[in-house]
């Protein structure tokens, strides 16, 4: 296995393909820092050019853009308050007051540098995975899979913790949005009034921008201000490496957590950053300042999203499910190079496996170091006032959301939606659990639905089923339990002084 | 100032981003213009060859990456080559709707002007045989350039019993089928059960037949069915390690409206041989004609390049023809593999003939494929 990896290494590293991996980066770095445009976006874009490359050329291009998407993406997030890509709308919770209080560059730096170290384990998780994989994707049935959605779901009681009935509320909402379409089971239409548009449902990055990205847009320009309210900015990205790694554990165990989400089947790598994230607030001590620039809120994430490719590439290549919209075009992207996803890929397309691994490690890397050298020009857009900036954001951003179908529906959604995101920024609402809501009613439905129609009740008592049923319950009561602990601790600490 | 770089900045991203849409939605598949594809020595002047310089789009009413997009992506630069005046091919990705959306839009929006293809699958023939209320398009107003067949085979768990076709109707164990929607290709699978006189429960839902695959291996299933390449690729490893035992193929449509083995697999009873086998009968009755109507429509014809029936009739011959030459050229069919699955293209007379045995669809056959779908799967929105 070890003299493949090195095999491969070398294909990679070929001078006629290197080249194709840095397209590839090049590609990934501009569809994340454009808000709304997504992985799905830049896969198509490239789709048509792998046709007729060797396979590890073809590769080495569309895993460089995938790879890196999620480096890139962190600049709209931290910088404007606006999601980069639909994976990255939990980075803004953090980085955004980071940015605002001035210190962009030192949030910058910790989550490029959390991105790259994420992107690695992602890398060294799909390695590790290779002779284990079979027998643990087919322990995730109907049954545990429906409860893996709830525990995403159950973010939805961490985020909202101050205002639990509201979180819940939004959540619900979210759900019920998430419903519309077509049914996942009955062939039954639900909510589309007729409308042909929505017959497939809201696609996520109309609901993801309107709710993040156009209240900002509304707030920013009302009050003519610039994002960042100091004119200089202070911190530089040294400090944020220095604060990543200062929390190397929370970073470790965030990429772990995101590798492993990306990897369950037909969850989606959409929430993996609010997972990341809401277990982060959960479990680390002293989490009041999360929320308010809390440099944790941004390394939690951007670990974990980077991590969730690698990780989603297991039943992408060996199984040929795919977790996500970019992973179903390069299932396509393989096929259109002579190639078939399933079992053959662990062994006598072990080759190419090895190098799709090795260009995941390479491309983080080298998306890293890029993003951290433009961060400095780029961290400049927080100076701009609101007037000048605006009005080229919203461009972007109907582009983006235009992008999802490119049907007249996403522009009037994208601002009704906004609208609606606005109206709950003012109420003091918190928009994630909706987000959250939205993004796994399908995966909720569904595999409840094909749980009850082959089970009936009986799966209820499954052991996988009890054993997540009984990490959502810690997770759940462990944030008490933590504050709990802390303020018994300074109780103590007070009673021994006086 | 520094803003004013900035705002240079933002205008060329902006740019950019504009360049992306463009993009993202008229991907340019192929650039070719080369000259080794001109047909029969024809001159390159531009009087008489239909295509010299033109720029064919070929619609596709699902999302980048699927099948049919696979397909119409390996196909365009074959177009590109073979048709007289190398014209230029884009792929276009119309999704939504389940490629209803693309589908109207081709018949709607889209100039009758010969440079216009829309390619369909199974999934867009099938709303539009049930008469969906939201298809405004009409195959039989269109023209078939060439198609595609696929296969399906159906197997079996081990844990189930049955080793041969002749145990399928006493299982050891309740049969549980997972699949993906009763009004999809699930609904050749469910008549074929029907057909046969199977007792098996439909858990219907899964994400895709990759899924559904995976709950068979798992064992939330006990019988399965996969398209030909997709069985050939994950579950012949399962058959090879004792895990999967395959019981029929589908069959095909043959010119004369009758069942025959897949040319895929020549080794496999076809549906119609395990019937007689069971029953010691030949198959009929409405069950049947229904099976015999969406195999035909699903898997005999599961991909068609169509023109709009008003094309100018130099665009449908010119494309026309170059598909007959295409379809015996070898280098086409060795890169096909994968993409074509080991079928050979429907093209000349014969995409004509299957097309309007699909098309030639009797109306009660319709209505009850109707009420069998309202009876046992709950689907009351066809009425």
């Amino acid at each position: 296995m070890l003299e493949a990896a090195i095999e491969a290494l070398v294909m990679i590293l070929d001078p006629q393909r290197l080249p194709f991996m840095f397209l590839g980066i090049a590609m990934g770095l501009i569809v994340g820092i454009l808000p709304g445009l997504s992985g799905t976006v830049g896969m198509s874009i490239l789709l048509p050019f792998v046709y007729g490359m060797d396979p590890y050329t073809g590769m080495a291009l569309l895993i460089g853009m995938a790879a890196v998407l999620h480096t890139g993406d962190t600049f709209p997030s931290v910088l404007l308050g606006i999601p980069g890509s639909s994976g990255s709308q939990a980075t803004i919770m953090d980085g955004y007051p980071l940015a605002k209080s001035g210190n962009a560059a030192r949030a910058l730096g910790a989550a490029f540098f959390s991105s790259l170290v994420g992107g690695i384990i992602g890398g060294i998780t799909l390695f590790l995975a290779i002779p284990v994989a079979k027998p643990l994707v087919l322990a995730f049935g109907s049954p545990e899979l429906f409860m893996l959605a709830v525990l995403g779901l159950s973010m939805v009681g961490v985020l909202a913790a101050k205002n639990a009935r509201h979180g819940l509320l939004a959540g619900l909402l979210g759900l019920m949005l998430g419903t519309i379409g077509g049914a996942p089971a009955v062939s039954e239409y639900r909510y589309t009034f007729d409308w042909i548009y929505l017959f497939n449902g809201i696609p996520l990055a109309v609901v993801a921008l309107g709710l993040f990205a156009f209240p900002e847009m509304v707030d920013l320009l009302a009050q003519n201000r610039k994002i960042s309210s100091k004119t200089k900015l202070e911190g530089s990205w040294k400090d944020g490496i220095v604060d990543a790694i200062r929390n190397k554990w929370l970073m470790f165990r965030s990429a772990v957590t995101g590798s492993l989400i990306g990897f369950v089947p037909g969850l989606g790598g959409s929430v993996v950053d609010w997972i990341s994230y809401g277990l982060a607030k959960q479990t680390v001590k002293n989490s009041d300042s999360f929320g308010k620039g809390d440099i944790r809120g941004v390394i939690a994430p951007e670990s974990a999203n980077n991590a969730k490719e690698g990780g989603a590439l297991i039943p992408t290549l060996l199984f040929s499910i795919p977790g996500s919209g970019t992973t179903a075009i390069l299932l396509g992207g393989l096929t259109l190079m002579g190639l078939q996803a399933g079992p053959k890929m662990v062994t006598t397309d072990l080759p190419i496996t090895l190098s799709i691994i090795w260009t995941l490690v390479l491309a983080n890397i080298f998306g890293a170091i890029a993003c951290i050298l433009l961060s400095k020009p780029i961290a400049k857009f927080s100076l701009i006032s609101a007037k000048k900036l605006v009005p080229f954001l919203l461009v972007l951003l109907l582009v983006g959301a235009y992008q999802s179908t490119r049907h007249i529906g996403d522009m009037f959604l994208f601002v009704g939606i906004g609208l609606l995101g606005w109206i709950m920024k003012r109420l003091d609402w918190p928009r994630a659990p909706l987000l959250i809501g939205f993004v796994l009613a399908p995966a909720a439905e569904r595999y409840l639905w094909i749980s009850m129609s082959r089970y009936g009740f009986s799966w209820l008592t499954n052991t996988g089923v009890v054993i997540i049923g009984i990490i959502i319950i810690l997770i759940l009561s462990s944030g008490t339990i933590i504050k709990k602990l802390n303020k018994d601790k300074k109780n103590n600490e007070m009673s021994s002084i006086s | 100032m520094k803003s004013k770089k900035l705002l240079v900045l933002l205008l060329s991203l902006t740019f950019f981003a504009g360049f992306l849409t463009a993009c993202g939605s008229e991907d340019a598949s192929t650039d070719q213009n080369s000259d080794d594809g001109q047909a029969d020595g024809s001159t390159d002047t531009a009087d008489g060859v239909f295509y010299e310089g033109e720029t064919i789009e070929f619609l596709v009413p699902f999302g980048a990456g699927g099948g049919t997009d696979t397909f119409a992506r390996f196909m365009a630069p074959y177009f590109s080559d073979f048709v007289e005046g190398n014209p230029d091919v884009q792929v276009v990705n119309v999704p939504g709707g389940g490629s209803i959306n693309g589908a109207n839009e081709f018949v709607e929006l889209r100039e009758h002007n010969g440079l216009n293809v829309l390619v369909t699958s199974a999934s867009t023939h099938a709303p539009y045989l049930l008469g969906e209320e939201a298809v405004r398009f009409d195959l039989k107003e269109m023209i078939p350039v060439a198609g595609l067949p696929t296969g399906g085979v159906v197997y079996t768990s081990p844990s189930t019993g049955i080793e041969s076709p002749e145990d399928l109707l006493n299982p050891q164990e309740d049969l549980v089928y997972a699949g993906i929607s009763a009004t999809g290709l699930d609904l050749v699978t469910l008549l074929s059960f029907e057909v046969l006189g199977l007792d098996v429960q439909a858990v219907l839902g899964y994400d895709g037949r990759g899924p559904s695959r995976v709950a068979f291996e798992q064992g939330e299933s006990n019988i399965d069915y996969q398209t030909s390449s997709a069985f050939l690729t994950n579950v012949t490893p399962l058959v090879e390690s004792g895990d999967a035992i395959p019981m029929y193929s589908f069959g095909q449509l043959n010119a004369e409206g009758d069942i025959v083995r897949d040319p895929a697999f020549p080794d496999l009873p076809s549906i119609k041989e395990v019937y007689v086998e069971l029953h010691g009968e030949e198959p009929s009755g409405p069950a049947w004609e229904a099976y015999k109507t969406f195999v035909g429509a699903s898997f005999t014809v599961q991909k068609v390049f169509w023109l709009h029936s008003d094309a100018p009739s130099d665009a449908v011959d010119a494309l026309k023809q170059a598909s007959e030459e295409m379809a015996q050229d070898s280098e086409f069919k060795e890169k096909g593999g994968e993409v074509l699955g080991g079928y050979d293209l429907y093209v000349g007379e014969e995409v004509d003939q299957v097309v309007n045995g699909m098309l030639n669809v009797d109306p009660e056959v319709v209505d009850w494929v109707k009420e069998f779908l309202k009876d046992n799967y709950g689907v009351e929105r066809l009425d």
